[in-house]
């Protein structure tokens, strides 16, 4: 009975607890999210309005919507942690943070700017939480940085090769299935049709989504074993790489088989869905195969982890 | 408590002067409206040495979405051929735009020849004596299938010529700071060549004739400004 009500009570209170639970202090929580918005609110409509609806960056909003959702699951445990405040290292990370932001924000240098917010971020934790708090959310610093714009020199470079590689696998399988498939370095010509294989079909930004799903992945599913998150979070590299040889296959296909008009319109959009599905089914069997390999570590790792 | 609470205080006073700081600190005036917008289509010389507009050869245009991409980043492009007495083809390809910052700024031909679908085999950075100046310039070869295309390119952000996407930042910065939104000037020269030295040495004679009959006036605004 009483194994009953504290199960209700605990119902009860997890379903009305949008405000911080006691201990918070409203007045420091409230005023140092008005400063973090003062500064990043700004620069979210300013990407919302230039590369957040490119193809390039368009998992910026994702990212950013995944981070307050996964600090916002955190807040009970972070509300739970003694503060134990680093002032001496808070303090310049805080400083630099903020020239950073004086600069990326006054010269327009989005990378600057928005890459800023993990070290105001990661300041703010330390002069009000502590290290052990930075310890609980690093994975989520960790996940923005995805949502950083990129310079386009270093994306390019690995976008370059990465083209290629795509093209050229994508060319020999469908060659292989007998398709009159050929290449011109990332042209591919199919039946009368020519294709370009473009940056954003192929590219970083497509790699780094997925990447960062699958972490969103290993972080929901709370793995206490190290090696097994390590070795998920770098297979999510070839499994994305996978995912869009996939992708450029299909759309070849379909302009094959159902003409140009096709290949370009709805169905374009509907291959980069069928990606991330693909990159999500060999996440999930990737795992799975993975849960067989890290078995008999689990419940050794699990009794000296602390969560 | 009250410890922390005094602490948030600071942080925030901090916050806020910091973003005051960068509203204050961002450039307001644009180069190009105290310089004057450039005509591209009378600065840059249809006759001179022994090279002449290209007449005979159909221009062709841009695809329609690449179209809307050139018009979303630039005010004004300029593209033409030329020929010599020898039958030496090049194409000029001038674009300039009056904003260099993130969204609009100019998109290096290093960039958007592969994604056009060519191939850069070669890119190395040089020097040319342009018009009393040492321009640095930019050479890469771009193939695609059997068109081999050997370019000479520079930019010229504001007042300095740049090659490099982190010249072209620092240059932004450097005016930024001082409250100038820097233009942007991209020329371009290629030509169709599967020798690269030899398609070199016809652009640089292209450009060196060019530089030679270019009006005083225009010539910061191409070549970049003269430093000692």
């Amino acid at each position: 009975m009483s194994a009953v009500l504290a199960r209700k009570t605990g119902g009860v209170k997890r379903s009305r607890d949008p405000i911080l639970p006691s201990g918070a202090d409203i007045v420091v929580l409230g005023l140092l999210l008005a400063g973090f918005a003062l500064l990043y609110l700004p620069s979210y409509l300013e990407l919302a309005r230039s590369v957040w609806s490119t193809d390039e960056q368009g998992h910026g909003p994702i990212i950013l919507a995944v981070s307050i959702w996964l600090f916002y699951n955190k807040r009970l445990e972070l509300a739970a942690l003694p503060a134990r405040p680093v002032l001496w290292l808070g303090v310049p990370i805080l400083v630099v943070g903020l020239v950073a932001y004086a600069l990326g924000r006054s010269q327009s240098f989005l990378m600057l700017e928005v890459g800023s917010q993990l070290l105001v971020l990661t300041a703010l934790i330390l002069l009000f939480m502590g290290r052990g708090a930075l310890r609980l959310v690093w994975f989520l610093l960790f996940f923005m940085v995805f949502m950083t714009p990129f310079p386009e020199a270093l994306v390019a470079i690995v976008t370059g090769p990465l083209k290629s590689a795509v093209s050229t696998v994508a060319a020999n399988l469908l060659y292989a299935l007998g398709y009159p498939v050929s290449r011109v370095g990332v042209i591919l010509n199919v039946g009368q049709y020519q294709l370009l294989v473009a940056d954003a079909c192929a590219g970083l930004n497509s790699m780094f989504t997925l990447e960062a799903l699958g972490l969103l992945y290993m972080n929901l599913m709370k793995y206490t074993s190290v090696a097994r998150n390590v070795t998920l979070a770098i297979l999510v590299i070839p499994i994305a790489f996978m995912a869009n040889i996939v992708r450029v296959m299909i759309l070849v296909l379909v302009t094959y088989h159902f003409g140009d008009a096709a290949g370009q319109g709805f169905v374009h959009g509907f291959a980069g869905m069928v990606l991330f599905i693909v990159g999500l089914v060999l996440v999930l069997t990737v795992d799975h195969v993975l849960g067989w390999i890290f078995k008999q570590e689990k419940p050794a790792r699990a009794a000296g982890a602390l969560s | 408590m009250s410890g922390s609470r005094l602490r948030a205080v600071v942080v925030v006073c901090a916050i806020a002067a910091t973003a005051a700081m960068a509203h204050l600190a961002k450039p307001t005036v644009f180069m190009t409206d105290t310089l004057g917008k450039p005509n591209l289509e009378t600065v840059f010389p249809k006759q001179f040495g022994t090279w002449r507009i290209d007449t005979s050869m159909p221009m062709i245009l841009p695809s329609p979405d690449t179209q809307a991409l050139l018009n979303s980043i630039y005010n004004q492009t300029l593209t033409r051929t030329y020929v010599n007495d020898e039958g030496n083809r090049i194409m000029l390809s001038v674009a300039y735009g009056g904003d260099q910052s993130d969204g609009t700024r100019a998109h290096l031909p290093e960039v958007c020849y592969p994604a056009q679908g060519f191939q850069i085999t070669s890119n190395f950075t040089s020097h040319l004596n342009l018009a009393g100046r040492n321009v640095a310039t930019r050479q890469l070869m771009a193939t695609q299938g059997l068109r081999n295309e050997p370019i000479t390119y520079w930019l010229v952000v504001g007042d300095q010529v740049t090659v490099s996407r982190t010249d072209q930042k620092l240059a932004q910065f450097r005016l930024g700071l001082k409250g100038l939104i820097p233009d942007g000037m991209l020329v371009r020269v290629s030509s169709i060549d599967p020798d690269m030295a030899h398609g070199y040495q016809v652009q640089k004679g292209f450009l060196t004739d060019m530089a030679a009959t270019f009006p005083e006036t225009a010539k910061d605004r191409v070549f970049g400004v003269k430093f000692n």
